[in-house]
C-alpha cells in the first residue's frame, strides 16, 4: 500500500485546521462582535473537535470549510441564545457590520482581507504581528514563540493579553477605514515576511520545509504588489525577496528529507520560473524612492540567484548590502548571517570574531543557527575541538528533525 | 465480498496526556485512512460512540435492571466502530492492520453474518 494518498490527506487537513481555525475565528469575531472574541475562539475550537470527531467515521465532507463555518457558527448562536442575548443584539450586529462602508473593496482576497482586519494599530506591534500569526495564519503560540526569541508559555500569556486588550478597550474586527490601510501596511508586510520564514525554515517537527505555508506567504506577497492601495516599491520588494527565497524551497531538503545547507544546494534544481519572478519584481522595488530591508534583503538573494555556486557569488556587493541592512535594523540575526559572508567572502577570522561578540544576545542564545554557524567556522579555521564543542550546542538547541539528523552527521565526521 | 465490523475499543484516558497538536495528527491519520478506505470502496460506514458510560441493562429479580456501566473490562471501553469490505478474514485482518486504531487501541474484528 503506498503511503501517496494518506500523506496527501493528512497535508490536506493540515492547511485545513490551521487556515481554518484562524478564518472561523475572524469571521465569527465579526458576526458576533469584537466582545465576543472569545466565544468566537471556543466556538471555533468546538467545531474543529467537531470535525476531528466526525471526519474519522464518515471522510471528509465535501466542502469541509463550508461545514466547519455552519458547525461553529450554530454553536455559537446555540451559546448566545442560552445567554438570551442572541434576539436582542444578533440582528443589530448583522445590520451593523453590513452596512459598513468597506475600504478593503479593492482586496477580494479574503486571506489578506484577513491580514488587514487582524492587524490592529491599537495594539502594541509586537503583540499585533503575534496575534495576527495566531489568528489570521493559526499558528500555535510555540510557532511564533521562535520568532520572536521567547518561550511557548510567554508567548500563551501575550496571545491572552493581546486579546485581553482587543476585549477591554471593545476594539472591533471591522473594515480599517481608509485612512487606517497605509499604517496597517507596514504590520501586514511583516506579518507575510514572518509567515514566510515559518514555512522556509520551521524550526521544530518532523519538516524541514512547509512549502504550502511559504506559498501562501508568496502569494500574498504578489497580491501586496497588484492592489493600488497596497503596492509600491516596499511591497516590490517583499514579492522579490519571497520569490527569490522560495525558488530555493525544493533543494533545501534532499530526495531522504534531510536539509541541506546552502552552499551544497542543487542549484539545478532552483526554480528559475521563480527567479524570473523575483527579478520582475526587483525591477520594480529599484524604480521607486525608498528603500527597505527587503530591498536590501531581496538584492542578497538576488546575487545568490545570479551565482553558478554558492563560491562565485559576489561576496564583495553582498558584505555592502549586508552592512546597511545591518545600519537599519540593528538584529543580531542580521549581523549573525552578515558574519556569515564575511566568511564566505573568505575572512573566517573576521567573521569569528564578529560572532564572537554576538553571543552574548538573547536572540542567539540557544539559537540553533548561531551554533551550527559558529561550528562550520571553527572547522574552516581548523579549530576542530572548538567546532566539535559548538556543533553539539547546536544539536542541543531547538531545531526540526531534519536540521538534527543534519547535525548528527557533521558530528560523526568527528568522530 | 463479506463484511466485517471493526469494534474500536479504548484505552480509558488513552489520549488524554496528548497535545492539541498531537491531538491533531492522530486524529489526521484516522481520517486519512477512512480516506483511503473509501478511496477503495471498502468502508461501509462508523460511528463514534460519546465518551461517556453509558447504560447496561440487566435482567435482575425485580424486572430489568439499568447501570450506569459497568465495562467487561475496567480499564477500556468501545470508543466507535466501522464496518469494512473484504474478501475473508485473512484480507479483513490485513486492512485492519494498517488501521491508526490498531496501534491506539484495540480492534475487536467481527465478520458480520448477512441473514439471508
Amino acid at each position: 500500500m503506498s503511503a501517496g494518498p494518506d500523506t496527501e490527506v493528512k497535508q490536506t487537513l493540515d492547511r485545513l485546521f490551521r487556515r481554518e481555525a484562524g478564518r472561523l475565528v475572524a469571521t465569527l469575531t465579526r458576526k458576533l462582535g469584537a466582545h465576543n472574541l472569545t466565544l468566537a475562539e471556543d466556538t471555533a475550537q468546538e467545531a474543529l473537535l467537531s470535525a476531528s470527531r466526525s471526519w474519522p467515521f464518515d471522510g471528509i465532507p465535501d466542502n469541509p470549510s463550508a461545514w466547519l463555518h455552519t458547525v461553529a457558527y450554530r454553536k455559537a448562536i446555540d451559546l448566545l441564545r442560552h445567554q438570551k442575548v442572541a434576539e436582542n443584539a444578533m440582528p443589530a450586529l448583522e445590520t451593523a457590520t453590513a452596512h459598513t462602508p468597506d475600504s478593503l473593496a479593492g482586496i477580494t482576497d479574503a486571506e489578506l482581507r484577513l491580514v488587514f482586519l487582524c492587524c490592529h494599530t491599537a495594539i502594541p506591534e509586537q503583540d499585533r504581528l503575534a496575534l495576527t500569526l495566531h489568528i489570521a495564519f493559526g499558528f500555535s503560540a510555540r510557532e511564533i514563540a521562535r520568532l520572536f526569541y521567547t518561550g511557548p508559555a510567554a508567548m500563551s500569556a501575550r496571545l491572552t493579553r493581546a486579546k485581553d486588550q482587543i476585549k477591554a478597550r471593545c476594539l472591533s474586527f471591522d473594515m480599517p477605514t481608509a485612512g487606517e490601510l497605509t499604517p496597517r501596511l507596514s504590520s501586514v508586510q511583516k506579518v507575510v515576511y514572518l509567515a514566510f520564514s515559518l514555512g522556509y525554515s520551521p524550526g521544530h517537527g518532523s519538516k524541514a520545509v512547509r512549502s504550502d505555508i511559504a506559498f501562501e506567504a508568496l502569494r500574498l506577497a504578489e497580491n501586496l504588489t497588484q492592489i493600488p492601495e497596497t503596492s509600491g516599491g516596499t511591497a516590490s520588494a517583499l514579492a522579490a525577496l519571497l520569490s527569490f527565497q522560495a525558488s530555493r524551497l525544493a533543494s533545501r531538503t534532499d530526495t531522504a528529507d534531510k536539509f541541506v545547507p546552502f552552499q551544497h544546494q542543487d542549484r539545478k534544481r532552483w526554480d528559475e520560473g521563480l527567479i524570473a519572478r523575483g527579478f520582475n519584481h526587483l525591477r520594480r522595488a529599484s524604480a521607486a524612492r525608498e528603500v527597505s530591508r527587503y530591498h536590501l534583503e531581496a538584492g542578497i538573494a538576488s546575487l545568490h540567484a545570479l551565482a553558478p555556486s554558492a563560491e562565485a557569488a559576489d561576496w564583495q556587493q553582498i558584505l555592502k548590502y549586508y552592512q546597511a541592512l545591518s545600519d537599519m535594523t540593528a538584529s543580531p540575526v542580521v549581523a549573525l548571517n552578515h558574519a556569515v559572508a564575511i566568511s564566505m567572502a573568505g575572512d573566517n577570522a573576521g567573521a569569528i570574531t564578529k560572532l564572537e561578540a554576538l553571543s552574548e544576545q538573547k536572540a542567539l542564545v540557544g539559537n540553533i543557527y548561531f551554533h551550527t554557524a559558529r561550528a562550520e567556522i571553527l572547522h574552516r579555521l581548523g579549530r576542530s575541538d572548538d567546532a566539535r564543542v559548538a556543533f553539539n550546542k547546536a544539536r542541543f538547541s531547538g531545531g526540526s528533525d531534519p536540521d538534527m539528523r543534519y547535525l548528527d552527521l557533521r558530528l560523526s565526521s568527528f568522530d | 465480498m463479506a463484511q466485517f465490523m471493526m469494534l474500536l475499543h479504548d484505552k480509558l484516558d488513552g489520549f488524554s496526556a496528548l497535545s492539541h497538536d498531537e491531538m491533531m495528527s492522530v486524529i489526521k491519520e484516522y481520517t486519512a485512512w477512512t480516506e483511503k478506505m473509501i478511496a477503495e470502496g471498502r468502508f461501509l460506514g462508523g460511528e463514534k460512540l460519546k465518551d461517556e458510560p453509558g447504560r447496561n441493562l440487566l435482567a435482575g429479580t425485580d424486572g430489568i435492571e439499568t447501570h450506569a456501566g459497568p465495562f467487561t473490562e475496567t480499564n477500556e471501553m468501545i470508543g466507535g466502530y466501522m464496518s469494512i469490505e473484504a474478501a475473508d478474514y485473512d484480507e479483513a485482518v490485513k486492512i485492519a492492520k494498517t488501521c491508526p486504531h490498531a496501534k491506539y487501541g484495540r480492534i475487536e474484528l467481527r465478520e458480520i453474518d448477512p441473514i439471508k
